[in-house]
């Protein structure tokens, strides 16, 4: 599968460390981590990832306001919202913010591959 | 799932100690319920006759099914539906109570009548927590601790324990206490959940030694964690917020749109809150306990 850039953004140490340590395992080399949403999005506009994963509660700026941001600045970023809260109210939120996919923690891997390998397709097929 | 509260009941109870306790729910698991619990379970045989079918057995090569079919004390078909049944886990434990000893068959049976009957669960409800619905186990429970009406809080401990069963440990029981005004302890997680309009917020706490979030962050994290450092507290400030998540999808599944702000994991704090704790609930599980703190989570969606 194609190298793809990934940005981890999580508050969650535990959940970034166990992203990272499966998509590590799956062959991915150039995966970066945020703490927050406005750590996402400097390091979205520093490395211009192919994926962005985002949770929602985190401190400073949440993943939805990560998100309008990342869109506003590079709108070929895919941003998928990962996250526990799951709600109607913010899977339309979401949406309407352009996120590509909204996973509910926990998160299976499986489910980011699926992603990725979509990505990667798109990505090669250019 | 219904193993630890009827096993919690028997302790309760002092039918069993809680060494006997602990060493059952360890030996379920590698446990095969046999027809004789099943038949009980089902009200479809005695204990007596139970009883007499092993009696039986010692004087004769045949298997169990075939004896009780024999003298008449259960029918063929019936004998087929239990070889099917898929055994719940209440029945793995009442096996490994007998298989050790520790009880008879009469003990199980009696118990098991007393617990149904104690607890004024209808075959229907009694079948539901035998499947995994434990939220009609709680009920039963809530209605004793006064808090039964409060529909926000049930379902919060409800989803708690079932999340505490799928991620930490499967042999959890829970005690639910009485309110209390403060509370301290070696740590603390908080999250506050929040209403739709974000005018009301509401505190959830897990607070405990530090070597119950020692143990609360390895089971979580599925890795070793033996210093109270940056993985102890992503792990269990992760937990919480895991289940408040889950919470709040569920409260939006009915119609209540909640949300909440980032979890807090502190050292050595003392509980200080805006709303009066609503309840204070001990979560026991096999290598440690610690306190679930709620405060008045129906006060969200008024």
């Amino acid at each position: 599968m194609y190298d793809l850039r990934i940005v981890l953004c999580d508050d969650s140490m535990l959940v970034r460390k166990k992203l990272k340590d499966a998509l590590t395992d799956k062959g991915f080399t150039q995966l970066f981590e945020a703490v927050d949403g406005e750590q996402a999005v400097a390091l979205c506009l520093k490395e211009n990832p192919d994926l962005v994963l985002l949770d929602i509660t985190m401190p400073k700026m949440d993943g939805l306001e990560a998100l309008q941001e990342i869109k506003m600045n590079n709108p070929s970023i895919k941003v998928v919202i990962a996250s526990s809260l799951g709600t109607q109210a913010n899977l339309m939120k979401a949406i309407k913010l352009g996120a590509d996919n909204f996973l509910q923690k926990p998160i299976e891997i499986e489910a980011i591959l699926d992603i990725l390998h979509k990505i990667s397709k798109q990505r090669g097929e250019r | 799932m219904f193993s630890q509260y009827f096993g919690q009941y028997l302790f309760n109870q002092g039918l069993v100690k809680a060494s006997e306790l602990e060493r059952a729910l360890i030996a379920q698991n590698d446990i095969r319920v046999k027809l004789g619990v099943l038949a009980i379970n089902r009200g479809w045989m005695t204990a007596e006759q139970v009883d007499a079918v092993h009696h039986a057995q010692t004087r004769m090569d045949k298997r169990f099914g075939e004896i009780a079919i024999e003298l008449g004390f259960i029918e063929e078909h019936l004998i087929e539906e239990l070889l099917i049944a898929q055994p719940s886990a209440h029945l793995a434990l009442g096996q490994a109570l007998i298989d050790h000893e520790i009880m008879s068959y009469e003990d199980f049976a009696q118990a098991l009548n007393q617990y149904k009957q104690e607890n004024s669960l209808s075959d229907e409800q009694f079948h539901a927590i035998v499947n995994g619905d434990i939220k009609v186990l709680l009920e039963a429970e809530l209605v004793n601790a006064g808090i039964s009406g409060d529909s926000a809080l049930v379902d919060y401990i409800s989803l708690f324990a079932k999340n505490m069963i799928r991620f930490i440990d499967s042999g959890i029981r829970m005690e639910i206490g009485h309110t209390s005004d403060s509370l301290s302890a070696e740590w603390m997680a908080q999250q506050l959940i929040q209403s739709e309009n974000y005018s009301i917020d509401r505190l959830t706490v897990i607070a405990g030694s530090e070597q119950a979030f020692l143990r609360l962050a390895s089971k979580y994290a599925q890795e070793n964690v033996d210093t109270a450092g940056e993985m102890m507290v992503a792990a269990v400030g992760e937990f919480l917020n895991l289940h408040n998540g889950i919470y709040l999808v569920h409260r939006s599944n009915q119609g209540a749109e909640l949300n909440m702000l980032p979890q807090m994991v502190k050292r050595g704090s003392e509980l200080i809150t805006d709303s009066p704790i609503k309840t204070i609930i001990q979560v026991i599980g096999s290598e440690f306990s610690f306190y679930l703190i709620v405060t008045n989570l129906s006060e969200l969606t008024s």
